[in-house]
């Protein structure tokens, strides 16, 4: 074996090993779902910055900062604002009653199966449609690294994801979290250092990047406008997405909670300015590239020695999959929680519950690649939601979420409205709206107003369904 | 014209950070 399969061998062995023990860690469908909803700071934190962290940080951002320059580099700071304001107005009020997933809290807040069941198939398309763009990357990946052919690569990869996923639900995803953003970690820290050498430290790199691109450092490649609008639609993304408020749900309290999203914080900020640095490299060293997406896998393979090389793929592929385990827990929660068991059949017996969700995870893990093998879905509409991936799920969830915690007159009507309305408008808005607005906008702006309107003109929420959230409601008034 | 929009970012993110731990301390004393 060479020393690039041993790095990998290696690294998805660690993978294993946590996935087993995390097997005997899991004893009921709260551990399954939520780690037993008892994670403490760091392990909270680590879990939500690798999550947080996508191969789109490793290949996408730089690809970006390649084009467009410095600039698009402070829409980063969308990013804290996002969390702070996950943490200081929503989190407080929404763990109050802690759920085992997104669409379950919806069911409470807004008194109805169905309004959840159709919160779990929104999740449930949109997650599945982003695994699958996922795991045609983890395809190419393996083909590089190992060589053997792509479609080989993604079966591999998604057995990979689905062995360590199933048998240890949450608590191996959180686990194999905490162990991939030190793989993530590892290679941007090893990899900086060694290309400012390459280039004669920091204030050489500023040098010769200006006399490269004579732009990079000025305003003018991103006009201000426009990176307001990035930065907005980064902030309404991040706000509600399952993915991450499920990690709030699995954290012990509001303490822990605020201490393991300043860790989060931490780590995504320093992850990417360090990426972004490898960004500045690539413009120095590799001036001419015909798209950006080609600068890390130059950097990665021209610049590093070949071990190193590989740990950067090995912190790509930690990037990718520390991100798609934790969108099947989302998906597989959706399938076989908020829409079998509230939906399809709710006498599933507390023993076979467990089978249930291991079944729902297995379902949404095959499904993305066994269209891809039988040839549905490698094409444009694939890239096409990754890209609205979240958007939509900022559009559907955004209102329904901060809107039931901070207003009392939302409704279930409201909400319904408000979810199909912003998945609607998020979708025409890509297909025929001006691109000089981003789709997440429109959408947000639609389903809003749906939000508020719709409310207003329904009956108001009965107290039952506010009591969770509002400590001054009672749930059963005179 | 490089190096101050450069730096600017990193200090604007350990601003950042400040603020946020700030504001945490300041929440748990209430």
């Amino acid at each position: 074996m060479t020393p690039q399969a041993w790095i990998f061998a290696g690294y998805f062995a660690v993978v294993f090993a946590i996935g087993w023990h995390s097997l005997r860690a899991t004893r009921n469908e709260e551990d399954y779902w939520i780690a037993g909803g008892e994670l403490g700071w760091f392990t909270g934190g680590a879990t939500m910055a690798a999550t947080h962290t996508s191969a789109g940080t490793f290949i996408g951002t730089i690809g970006v900062m390649y084009t467009a320059g410095w600039s698009f580099g402070w829409v980063l700071l969308a990013i804290p604002l996002s969390y702070w304001f996950m943490v200081a107005v929503l989190a407080p009020r929404f763990t109050k009653q802690k759920e085992l997933t997104l669409p379950a809290f919806i069911e409470t807040r807004y008194y109805g199966k169905g309004i959840r069941g159709l919160a779990g198939v929104i999740i449930l398309i949109a997650t599945v449609v982003y695994i699958q763009a996922q795991i045609i990357a983890g395809g190419l990946i393996a083909n590089t690294v190992f060589g053997i052919p792509t479609t080989a690569g993604m079966v591999g990869f998604t057995a990979i994801l689905l062995i360590y996923t199933v048998i240890g639900g949450m608590v191996a995803v959180v686990y194999t979290d905490v162990f991939q953003l030190v793989v993530m970690g590892l290679g941007a820290v090893f990899a900086v250092p060694l290309a400012l050498r390459q280039v004669g430290g920091v204030g050489r790199l500023l040098e010769l990047a200006e006399s490269a691109h004579p732009l990079v450092f000025t305003w003018e490649t991103m006009p201000a406008v426009l990176l307001l609008t990035m930065g907005l639609s980064f902030f309404l993304g991040g706000i509600a997405t399952p993915e991450k408020l499920i990690r709030l749900y699995a954290m012990k309290d509001m303490r822990v909670i605020r201490r393991g999203v300043l860790f989060a914080i931490i780590m995504i900020l320093a992850l990417n300015l360090l990426v972004f640095m490898l960004a500045l490299t690539a413009i120095v060293l590799f001036p001419q590239l015909p798209t950006g997406d080609l600068a890390m896998p130059m950097v990665a393979t021209a610049v590093l020695p070949a071990t190193l090389g590989s740990l950067m793929l090995a912190a790509i592929t930690a990037a990718m999959m520390s991100t798609v385990d934790s969108l099947l827990i989302v998906a597989g929660s959706a399938l076989s929680v908020d829409i079998y068991q509230n939906l399809v059949n709710p006498d599933v017996t507390p023993e076979r519950r467990m089978w249930v969700d291991r079944i729902g995870i297995l379902v949404v893990g095959s499904v993305p690649v066994i269209l891809l093998l039988s040839g549905v879905g490698e094409g444009e509409l694939i890239q096409f939601i990754v890209l609205l991936f979240t958007a939509l799920m900022a559009a559907a969830f955004v209102m329904p979420v901060v809107g039931g915690i901070v207003w009392r007159r939302a409704t279930k009507q409201g909400a319904a409205a408000a979810m199909v309305g912003g998945v609607t408008a998020t979708f025409a808005w890509e297909i025929f709206g001006p691109a000089s607005v981003e789709p997440v906008l429109a959408g947000f702006l639609v389903s809003a107003a749906l939000f508020i309107g719709v409310s207003l003109a329904s009956p108001p929420p009965p107290a039952s369904a506010l009591a969770p959230y509002f400590e001054d409601v009672d749930p059963v008034p005179d | 014209m490089g190096a101050p929009m450069f730096w600017g970012l990193f200090v604007a993110c350990a601003a950042m950070v400040a603020g946020y731990a700030a504001w945490m301390r300041w929440e748990e004393r209430r």
